[in-house]
């Protein structure tokens, strides 16, 4: 069971803005997908180290050099609010005047 | 009729002057324009690209120059792989107006190999569907019957090539999304080891599940297109190069087939053909054992706590700040930077990718990692263990690709449970890491019917050639 409560905490964590509707039906939706996942449970896993995906891999190095991309037009153009080549976003500092 | 030709064939005839490559491409082109309305399979036509690219086929055909495996080759890209100046969507509203700005390694393989790109296929939003229908850009249609899903996600490349648009295409598969496709379309679809072919340039769904991999009318088709896009790629870390070239007599080759999938939740008429197919594997030589794999019927409930999670963490990056959707950039700077994203991500992204966006974030919040993400992970080594203590006993695995038949638009849509189970026969082998094959059942009648074979870690070259054998069984 999901609290809508517990959908409005996990929506902002997700910063993803729901109407009541949507919140109901989630809380309704992923009750039922945990409930098939409960099934996990039945697992025993003591003793079993958890694997992150498939291959027997050591880290992958290699030497930090700077290439030329050119691509600085084709990233500029995609920016959906800019001015003057510059990326136009909300300002993230408070103003402080105390 | 050139779209029964096999690639071989095609070249075969591209050399011998029968046609040429601008023909070949007018000629599709022609046919999408005129046919794919009633399937919807494309999200962007890249035409002017595809006739630029059979031009130059055409003069190196003419300069009498050696062709490259895939020189003049008609294919669909679908669109969660970025190819550089063409639009990128995933088939999602929050990446709308985005224009990829390089091309994936395997679409400069596929350049390099002078493959001709018609345009950018369906799918469902940010690969998460198994019916096509989760798409922004409206379901596509089973070219087979269309009443029907082509299956998901890879619905486009999966329908383009079963309505002869295109002779290959290539499908990403994180859970199934390119077998289970091509079961319902009635086509060879491969989900490659995790790692032999980069990943770089493709969309992230999950991460430590993801591959590109081919969607073809045959075996050798798919044979030659693994090889041109498969290797170790510097852009992917995960990337290896590693593959077992060796010959083999049916004769020798066990087969194993696990009881667990034989179980409650098979459609009968399923059930029956793959029965009756793996009767005739057995008059072909073969030595068909049954199998136990017991951790695998956890595969689906590991994937629905992997998938989401690592999911939940790469669609974090849609903010539509750097790129994204226009329309859904308000300009309302009266907002807070935090409400921006919280607009843009309820109108950018569909219910199902919502949805999962929220069961990842909730499992891996505070206080449900252990129970959730970490458990999960232990289980994924269970069913890796399994599968390879299978492989010393067995050369192939061989089970049905999907439990049902490809069922009707809007039957499924709404229940997101019942959507998960087509996935239940695919995927162990994501979660595992092996690669799986589908292949058409051979059928009087009736809808297609898929038979998914799985081999061992990087034996792809071995699965081709059984899976060749199996094809020929008449």
């Amino acid at each position: 069971m999901i609290t809508q409560e517990q959908i409005k905490h996990i929506a902002r964590l997700a910063r993803i803005a729901l109407d009541q509707d949507e919140e109901k039906q989630l809380s309704d939706d992923l009750g039922k997908i945990l409930d098939y996942i409960e099934q996990l449970k039945q697992v025993d896993v003591s003793n079993v180290n958890p694997s992150y995906h498939c291959l027997e891999q050591e880290n992958v190095l290699r030497e930090d050099i700077a290439i030329d991309s050119n691509s600085r037009e084709k990233i500029i153009s995609q920016f959906p609010n800019s001015q003057a080549g510059f990326n136009k976003v909300k300002s993230i500092f408070e103003n402080n005047d105390n | 009729m050139i779209t029964n030709l096999t690639i071989k064939e095609i070249q075969d005839r591209l050399k011998e002057k029968k046609f040429t490559a601008t023909q070949l491409t007018d000629f599709l082109i022609a046919k999408i324009e005129k046919e794919d309305s009633a399937i919807n399979s494309f999200v962007y036509k890249s035409f002017d690209l595809a006739k630029e690219q059979a031009k130059k086929i055409d003069e190196m055909i003419d300069a009498g120059k050696e062709l490259p495996p895939l020189a003049g080759i008609p294919c669909g890209i679908k669109d969660n792989i970025l190819v550089d100046g063409l639009n990128c969507s995933a088939g999602s509203n929050i990446l709308k107006d985005y224009v990829a700005s390089y091309d994936a390694t395997v679409i400069k393989k596929l350049k390099e190999q002078g493959a001709i790109i018609l345009g950018k296929l369906n799918l469902d939003e940010f690969a998460m569907g198994s019916s096509g229908e989760y798409s922004a850009f409206g379901p596509t249609k089973n070219p087979k019957d269309l009443e029907r899903v082509p299956g998901g996600s890879s619905s486009g490349p999966a329908a383009a090539v079963a309505a002869g648009f295109c002779q290959f295409s290539l499908g990403s598969d994180t859970g199934g999304s390119i077998r289970q496709p091509a079961s319902f379309c009635g086509l060879v679809g491969l989900k490659p080891t995790y790692g032999a072919v980069s990943r770089s340039g493709l969309i992230s769904l999950a991460s430590s599940l993801d591959q590109i991999g081919p969607i073809t009318k045959n075996i050798d088709d798919a044979q030659i297109v693994y090889q041109a896009i498969m290797g170790k790629d510097a852009l992917d870390s995960t990337s290896v190069d590693k593959s077992c070239l060796q010959d083999f007599d049916i004769k020798k080759i066990k087969i194993g087939i696990p009881k667990e999938y034989f179980v409650s939740g098979i459609d009968p008429e399923v059930e029956k053909t793959i029965k009756a197919t793996i009767e005739k594997i057995k008059e072909s030589g073969a030595d068909v054992v049954e199998i136990n794999l017991p951790y695998s019927k956890y595969a689906l409930a590991c994937y629905q706590i992997l998938l989401p999670a690592e999911a939940s963490a790469n669609l974090a990056r849609y903010d539509n700040i750097r790129y994204g959707n226009r329309e859904l950039h308000s300009g309302d700077f009266s907002e807070s930077l935090e409400e921006i994203y919280r607009y843009a991500r309820q109108k950018g992204f569909g219910p199902e990718v919502r949805r999962r966006i929220m069961l990842g974030t909730y499992s891996l919040s505070a206080g449900y990692y252990d129970a959730y993400y970490l458990r999960a992970q232990k289980v994924r080594t269970l069913i890796q263990n399994e599968f390879r203590q299978a492989f010393k006993y067995v050369d192939f695995i061989v089970t049905p690709t999907c439990p049902t038949l490809p069922f009707k638009l809007g039957e499924r849509k709404d229940d997101p449970v019942t959507m998960y189970l087509s996935d239940l026969f695919t995927t162990p082998a994501n979660i595992a890491g092996v690669c799986a094959l589908s292949l058409p059942c051979k059928r009087e009648q009736g809808l297609p019917i898929g038979l998914q074979i799985i081999g061992n870690f990087f034996q792809e070259d071995k699965l081709f050639k059984i899976a060749k054998i199996f094809e020929q069984i008449k």
